[in-house]
């Protein structure tokens, strides 16, 4: 990029971003570095939603584990039920099983285990949700957003939702998931602008580590 | 020329220009990478995603028609990921489209087609499911010429950016998103939409999914052509060169060829209006009157007929009382063999044709001024004027391939667009929205502002010293006369207010190049040439001559009108402008044709009717013209033919004049037959037989020589060369345009010395043709009629879009008539309500010399007190109304201004 907002070198910044630095400026680098971990200084804001007691914003260190998130600020799964999955980031985020809950919340930690803080949302699921449900819902916001320009997003978002509704609808086939992954990796590598580039993580990591849920899915649809 | 710059892709060293776009650069050596949204001739887009290559040094695939190329780049097109990636794509794509190609017209020439081939993608192999038939789709019939089939599209938008980047009209773009998205043209349907039916979008289309529609009778594969013919339009001066799509000897399909002038472009008459060609209308076998009624004849006969008539008045009554008309719809080689004739066999120089009407005050008046009457400069260069003045010319239906030139000026090349007339034409749109401005004279004040904005050029010193110290003189005599028309003054006779037409001067005078186009709006008065002369010292003041993107250019007419001119298809020159009552130039073709040469001018268009009226010509030629529709005046021209003693008249159909001929001779149209048309740029350009001509119809060189034989002046013509060479030799101009380049496809510009001349691109490049330009001090006079208590509106007449001339061709289409059926009358809506007039009423009109019933239509095109009515429909011609008064110097009537009255139709 060349230039910016009416042809003049421009930051864009989010306010999250701008609202460090009075106090950094206030207390001097030293102060903010000794706040959350040794790459990611300072405090992050996160958005929990979901099926937890107490949904809402906080602000803690970088570095907070996960389980801390929910089961601390969120006040636990709410009525009781056993936690199944957290989606991290947003539409475009993440899905984290059980077996990831103690990962540390910053930039470096989530992308050694091929996730992303993003937008700082956590979407908390419990054992009655339904991956196959949630990501259905994540194809639909996708298709729906697509601005149409580019020949990847506008159809990669459509046929992705049109499989994960036939799966849904009992009507999975073997290849389906292959088929799915497949065309949201292309996506990722040919979309003109992020939106279409974005659909591959949600996929991915539902079929990694939900891998069974969708292998049901479709042999039940197979077996009727 | 740009730095050249070596890159590697796939390991192999290209070199190419830097800047230069990386997917052409890779398919020009050789790297065929798919795409389908790529289109040369507009920016790229980036849509499609099939051309994603790797570039060492960036992260993942980049779409290599995104890429400019730089200095080592190191590129790989082809692997194992990039190949897999775009097959996937294609599968994608495939998936959006309804491949229903047993149907389809673009079956064997489908760029979606081609990649499922390539990617080996039959419908078992793919791996996504149709998706086309899950999404409402949004098809669109509703235009006269084309369909839009969204099922098929691939949104790829070439079609949206055709008419926006090539026309420059922006009447599509794309509606609703995601994977509803589809082309939409104005705010939803085609037929209501500013869409004009040029087809640029139909061409521009990959895929099936914007098709003409089957104008000229059936739908039709690329693979089911028998041949493609490349050959110049019939329509305007323009000149676009366009290919005929041939099967079963018809044109069944033409394409915008992609070459000079036009590259691709036509308009609605060039790509869906050659129809009038097939029609069952065609004349095939010649007439003769006997009893009063017109019967079909032997040739023999009737060219016996025709030479023993037109003699026999030549013997009783001498050369004087015959005439000839000659053609700006037929070819250079036609033109010239018919003036020839009429010079030889005839033996008077009563030969002229309808540039009478057009552009006369143009040949009259450069010719004056600069030397030579015709376009300065060439169409391409508008492009990169700075300031482009527009006057008396409605170039967006009249040239509409030189208007998407001004137009794409102003949009992309930031030029500034000055447009002076009294209408509200399409191109004010192109004016003050971009720098520019309109300026609404009252109509036939041209010289006033234009000795208005000069006097303020000079006042403000604005103006080109050096030039016009230098290469012109008289203009001390001149700027006298200028100093009188103060902006003031200017105001009080033009209407143009004072400092509007400060600022135009200003803008004019103060760009580097700025190219003045003007037409009938400027020449179609009593004071032609003063308008047309005054235009030359416009420019001349500025220094605006003799160099790029510059000049004076008259747009021509018709679509051979400079060629007729330059053949000397005139009363007053022989081929070349070559004087009549020139003693050498007369020597040299009487040597030549073996023969001795009238001295005296001739007779013009409207003296031949004027005489024939009054008795002295009794035999007159008509070689593809319909006086009785073109002329002003028409009840006079009527009882003219009526009283000729002997009519011939060939042409392609029986028209309003042939109706009243003796003997009609068939003739073969532009497509039956081999010449040349010169377009307005003085580009001579090869007319190709694609088809055979109907029945007898022969070509009109042949005939003419055939009588002229039969007439005692032999003509040994037997081929097109034959007269070519002749050409060349009689006129200097040509002399370079010879057979031999014309077959090798040159299309050269003249004045064009010898067979090694390049052409000449613009003209007066050191010194003008006559030495110095001269300037011509002009007052300003009242046209001949104004309006008054009496016939109290204020008449312009001119054309339109969807039809040509007389009407004679456009109206024999498909196609064309179903934009505009029949006669209209602009009026404006102020006018309408005071005479209690509604919208579309019959109504009549009338002037001084004749009465005709229109629709009236309401539209602010035209200002109060005026009303605008085109020539085009026989059945109320507006040439009933118009006079005949006309410019004293080159009897061009004033087509342009004249006094009517408007009643309500009581029944």
């Amino acid at each position: 990029m060349t230039h910016g907002l009416w042809q003049k070198p421009t930051a864009v910044n989010n306010v999250e971003t701008l609202a460090n630095v009075p106090a950094i400026i206030a207390n001097g680098a030293g102060w903010f570095r000794k706040i959350g971990t040794d790459k990611c200084p300072g405090t992050k804001v996160f958005t929990i939603l979901g099926h937890v007691e107490y949904p809402g914003l906080i602000e803690t260190d970088m570095g907070t584990p996960l389980r801390e998130i929910i089961f601390g600020y969120g006040g636990g799964i709410r009525g009781g039920k056993k936690f199944k999955a957290a989606l991290l980031g947003g539409a475009a985020g993440v899905f984290l099983s059980e077996n990831l809950l103690d990962v540390k919340m910053d930039f470096e930690s989530l992308k050694e285990n091929k996730a992303v803080l993003g937008s700082g949302a956590v979407l908390v699921m419990d054992e009655d949700t339904s991956i196959v449900d949630m990501l259905f819902s994540i194809a639909k916001f996708f298709a729906h957003e697509s601005c149409g320009q580019c020949a990847p997003c506008r159809i990669g978002t459509r046929q992705i939702l049109n499989i994960i509704y036939r799966i849904r609808q009992g009507g999975g086939r073997v290849g389906d998931l292959e088929n799915m992954l497949g065309l949201a990796e292309t996506m990722f590598r040919s979309s003109l602008c992020p939106l279409g580039q974005s659909l591959v993580m949600p996929v991915k990591s539902a079929l990694e580590n939900f891998k069974d849920e969708f292998a049901m899915a479709i042999s039940h649809a197979e077996k009727s | 020329m740009s730095e050249m710059v070596t890159i590697r892709i796939d390991g192999k060293e290209v070199r190419a220009a830097k800047g230069d776009n990386l997917l052409q650069v890779a398919r020009d050596n050789g790297f065929d990478i798919p795409g389908l949204c790529f289109y040369e001739k507009i920016t790229p887009t980036g849509d499609c995603r099939l051309c994603m290559v790797k570039i060492e040094g960036r992260p993942g695939m980049v779409p290599s028609c995104l890429v400019k190329v730089d200095a080592g780049m190191n590129v790989t097109a082809f692997d194992a990921q990039l190949e897999e990636t775009r097959k996937m794509l294609a599968d994608v794509l495939l998936s959006e489209h309804n491949d229903d190609c047993i149907t389809c017209e673009r079956d064997g020439d489908c760029g979606i087609q081609d990649l499922a081939f390539r990617y080996g993608l039959d419908t078992p192999k793919r791996t996504f499911a149709p998706v086309w038939q899950d999404v409402p789709q949004a098809p669109d019939s509703s235009a006269p010429v084309l369909f839009y089939d969204s099922s098929k599209c691939i949104k790829c938008e070439r079609c949206v950016k055709a008419c926006w980047e090539i026309q420059g009209k922006g009447v599509l773009s794309m509606g609703q998103r995601g994977i509803y998205s589809h082309v939409v043209a104005g705010t939803g349907q085609w037929s209501g939409s500013e869409c004009d039916g040029c087809g640029e979008c139909v061409q521009a289309c990959p895929v099936g999914a914007l098709m003409e529609k089957p104008v000229y009778g059936a739908k039709l594969k690329k693979k089911d052509v028998e041949r493609t013919v490349v050959t110049t339009c019939p329509y305007c001066g323009v000149g676009c060169q366009l290919e005929l799509w041939i099967k079963n000897d018809k044109i069944a399909k033409v394409k915008g060829a992609d070459s000079v002038p036009n590259y691709g472009a036509t308009c609605v008459k060039g790509r869906f209006g050659l129809d009038f060609v097939q029609r069952p209308d065609r004349l095939t076998r010649p007439l003769i009157r006997k009893d009063g009624k017109l019967v079909e004849s032997s040739w023999d006969e009737a060219l016996d007929l025709v030479a023993q008539k037109l003699g026999a008045i030549k013997k009783a009554h001498g050369p004087a009382a015959l005439a000839g008309l000659s053609s700006a719809k037929c070819t250079n080689e036609e033109n010239f063999v018919f003036q020839k004739f009429v010079r030889t066999a005839f033996g008077s120089n009563n030969v002229d044709h309808c540039a009478r009407l057009c552009h006369a005050s143009t040949v009259a008046g450069l010719a004056r001024s600069f030397g030579s009457g015709a376009m300065t400069n060439s169409i391409e260069e508008l492009e990169r004027a700075e300031v482009i003045l527009v006057t008396g010319s409605n170039t967006t239906e009249t040239h509409p391939v030189i208007a998407t030139r001004i137009k794409k000026a102003v949009l992309f090349h930031g030029a500034k667009l000055i447009v002076i007339d009294p209408r509200r034409i399409d191109l004010v749109k192109y004016t003050e929205k971009y720098g520019g401005m309109w300026l609404r004279q009252k109509n036939g004040s041209d010289v006033a502002w234009a000795n208005g904005m000069m006097n303020v050029i000079i006042e403000e010193k604005l103006l080109a010293d050096e030039f016009v110290k230098t290469r012109t003189e008289d203009f001390e005599a001149f700027k006298k006369v200028v100093s009188a028309y103060t902006p003031d003054k200017v105001e009080k006779i033009t209407g143009i207010p004072a400092d509007q037409l400060r600022q135009a001067a200003r803008l004019y005078a103060g760009a580097k190049c700025a190219s003045i186009v003007y037409s009938m709006g400027i020449t179609q008065h009593t004071t032609g040439t003063d308008n047309v002369m005054s235009m030359a010292n416009l420019a001349m003041l500025t220094g605006n001559l003799g160099k790029e993107a510059a000049g004076v250019n008259p747009l021509r007419g018709q679509n051979n009108v400079q060629g007729s001119c330059d053949m000397g298809a005139l009363p007053n020159v022989f081929p070349g402008y070559q004087a009549v009552t020139d003693v050498p130039a007369r020597e040299k073709f009487e040597k030549a044709w073996n023969v001795k040469l009238d001295d005296k001018v001739g007779l013009t268009v409207v003296e031949i009717m004027h005489q024939a009226a009054e008795g002295k010509i009794q035999g007159l030629y008509i070689m593809g013209e319909n006086p009785m529709v073109s002329d002003p005046d028409l009840g006079h021209v009527k009882q003219a033919l009526e009283k000729l003693d002997f009519l011939v008249v060939q042409d392609i159909f029986l028209t309003e004049t042939a109706q009243l001929a003796d003997v009609v001779l068939p003739v073969a149209s532009f497509a039956e037959k081999q010449g040349t048309f010169t377009n307005t740029e003085r580009r001579s350009l090869w007319v190709e037989k694609a088809v055979p001509a109907p029945g007898e119809a022969r070509i009109d060189w042949e005939i003419i020589r055939d009588v002229s034989t039969r007439m005692g002046y032999k003509m040994e013509y037997s081929c097109i060369k034959d007269i070519i060479d002749e050409v060349n030799k009689m006129v200097p101009q040509y002399a370079g345009i010879t057979f031999d380049r014309l077959m090798r496809g040159d299309k050269l510009q003249w004045p064009c010395p010898n067979p090694e001349h390049p052409g000449t691109k613009f003209l007066h490049r050191d010194k003008f043709t006559r030495g110095l330009g001269k300037f011509f001090a002009i007052d300003y006079i009242p046209p001949a009629e104004w309006p008054d208590a009496k016939y109290p509106f204020l008449l312009s007449t001119g054309r339109l879009l969807y039809h040509y001339h007389t009407g004679s061709m456009s109206r024999r289409t498909v196609a064309l008539p179903q934009y505009v059926p029949g006669p209209f009358m602009e009026m404006h809506p102020q006018d309408m309500k005071r005479l209690g007039i509604a919208d579309r009423e019959q109504v009549k009109v009338s002037s001084r010399r004749g009465s005709i019933e229109t629709e009236a239509r309401e539209s602010d095109r035209v200002d109060e007190g005026s009303v605008f009515i085109t020539f085009h429909f026989a059945e109320a011609a507006a040439n009933l109304l118009t006079n005949d008064a006309f410019d004293p110097i080159a009897k061009i009537p004033e087509f342009k201004v004249a006094a009517c009255r408007i009643e309500k139709i009581i029944s």
